[in-house]
């Protein structure tokens, strides 16, 4: 744990003191702002739950991007860089890193997405909102973004760069997406294991609306933890392929 | 305190390494050299226990990397060609990072990174960026994470590379420096610096050990002539005197210059020049010039390398 906690807050750092870092924070919250104003808020009158409820419609896209941008540079950076050799020579378990740099994302995950709570929380003004379906939206949105950052890990791992590593993320997350999609059009089993597959149709949608199953909660823990450990794997293996 | 077995490692269908077996003993600096795709740095990397071999076996004092990776990459320090340094940091926070990367109590931290500083000559540069240094100095960074946890073990592949003369000193008093406290493994294409600074050379070529020892050993391998350059003041006649009492000497040219002054090639087996001056100054020539031509270290390894390994 105590390698782990180091790599991260060595990760966490580096976001700050790079420019990288404040330029993808300063872009999720400026887009968001402005979906949210545009989309959410609208121009016709709505329900305020339904304001929350498309609020987190289009942040979910936006902490999936967001996830992905921070994530990819993680390895392919290093590996660029040759900085990843200190590490790997280092009395350090390929394990170690891959949690020690998740970790780190996933507390400027945490950041970008708590700067943005002032936007939910604008519908006070005029409306009544309840504090339950935000607390469960921004929960989803969470895990939502920790699964991203897993995929964009693995794909970090194993690509060369860091575009090479954007689009395979990009590729495996717009797959999972569009499960529902081939869902509709399979047959059972397959039907089924397609549906519980996709990323946001069949977990983040109730929760935005704020029915947090422990259902959804397990299935992004699983996703997350499944492309972490593949990540680990794959740098493993570097050992025997390198 | 490091054991090569016969160490083999292919990269897919290349074989990189071809039964590599040698021995470093405690305390000895010892310098790997060869030619480049020789399997210096494929070597260093399995070493470091960054890669595995395909077959064989590495041992660090004694423990197998294969077995446990993790105990043996805490008892080593390695610097790779290009310094892992993460540009961000300051040389103070990295080498922090690094120190507690290799288990390092964070109340030992203040003055392992002091001594490490003052070792390296990093003191003045303490606060710095790591991007903001010279290359030099970033050189010196990357021998100081190898070093800031003090392993009985140090690998270091090229450190000299890319760096302007007087850094090359540096760094090369620097290796020195680390005589006795611990083992030193370093690979290099600067032949005349890593014979200054190792107590033995291992010279690999096409992934096997082709020959090893120190200097003098090495030179008692080979078997091409040497030549030597002569410039006496004096008679032909006296100097053809001298040039008879010397055994193995075979003349290749000889020029009269001004002021009765010869200048005189030759090529013999063995070091004659302590022969040749006695004789020159017994014939009663003036010696004006005696030097080795051509037998440089370049020349010894190129030989060495040309041999037949059967």
């Amino acid at each position: 744990m105590r390698n782990i906690l180091l790599i991260a807050q060595r990760e966490f750092r580096g976001y700050f003191a790079t420019f990288s870092g404040y330029a993808i924070l300063a872009a999720h919250l400026l887009l968001s702002g402005l979906l949210f104003n545009i989309y959410a808020v609208g121009s016709r009158a709505k329900f305020s739950q339904r304001v929350i409820e498309d609020f987190f419609y289009t942040a979910s896209g936006m902490a999936m991007v967001t996830a992905i941008l921070l994530a990819v540079r993680l390895i392919a950076e290093e590996r660029q860089t040759q900085t990843l050799v200190l590490l790997r020579t280092s009395p350090v378990s390929e394990r170690e890193i891959v949690w020690g740099k998740f970790l780190s994302t996933l507390a400027f995950f945490a950041i970008t997405l708590l700067l943005s709570v002032y936007l939910p929380a604008l519908v006070f003004v005029h409306g009544k909102v309840s504090l339950a379906q935000i607390f469960a939206g921004y929960l989803g949105l969470f895990l939502l973004g920790a699964a991203c950052i897993a995929i964009a890990l693995l794909a970090s791992a194993w690509c060369g760069t860091q575009l090479m590593a954007g689009a395979g993320a990009g590729v495996m997350v717009t797959l999972l997406l569009v499960a529902w999609m081939a869902a509709r059009v399979s047959e059972e089993p397959l039907k089924g294991l397609l549906n519980y597959l996709a990323l946001h149709n069949q977990h983040f949608v109730p929760i935005s609306r704020g029915l947090l199953n422990l259902k959804d909660v397990v299935y992004y823990l699983a996703v997350t933890v499944f492309f972490l450990e593949c990540a680990v794997r794959s740098l493993e293996s570097w050992r025997w392929r390198e | 305190m490091i054991r090569s077995d016969n160490l083999t490692k292919f990269y897919g269908t290349n074989q990189a390494l071809h039964g590599l077996s040698f021995r470093v003993r405690r305390g000895e600096i010892v310098g790997l050299v060869g030619k480049n795709g020789a399997g210096k740095s494929t070597a260093l990397k399995i070493l470091s226990g960054q890669m595995l071999p395909s077959a064989g076996e590495v041992f660090i004092d004694g423990i197998s990397v294969s077995v446990d990776p993790r105990a043996v990459r805490a008892r080593i320090g390695y610097l790779p060609e290009v310094a892992p340094l993460y540009r961000e940091m300051t040389v103070e926070g990295y080498l922090k990072f690094a120190a507690r990367l290799r288990n390092v109590e964070a109340g030992a931290l203040a003055a392992h990174i002091e001594e490490v500083t003052k070792q390296t000559g990093l003191s003045d540069v303490i606060g710095e960026r790591l991007g903001h240094l010279s290359k030099g100095y970033q050189q010196r960074v990357g021998i100081a994470q190898a070093l800031v946890h003090q392993p009985p073990v140090i690998l270091l592949d090229e450190p000299m590379a890319g760096l302007d003369p007087l850094q090359i000193v540096q760094i090369r008093d620097l290796i020195v420096s680390l005589r006795k406290r611990h083992t030193v493994l370093f690979s290099s294409h600067i032949l005349s610096e890593i014979t200054q600074v190792c107590d033995r050379v291992i010279l690999i070529d096409k992934g096997k050990v082709r020959a090893e020892g120190a200097e003098a050993e090495l030179r008692r391998q080979a078997t091409r002539p040497r030549q030597l350059s002569l410039l006496v003041r004096g008679s032909e006649k006296n100097l053809n005197d001298a040039l008879r009492n010397v055994p193995g000497l075979r003349e290749v040219s000889r020029a009269k210059q001004q002021q009765g002054q010869w200048r005189v090639r030759l090529t013999v087996q063995e070091d004659a020049r302590e022969k040749l001056s006695k004789a020159c100054l017994e014939a009663g020539l003036g010696l004006l010039e005696l030097r080795g031509e051509h037998d440089g270290l370049e020349d010894l390894f190129l030989e060495l390398l040309e041999a037949d390994p059967s």
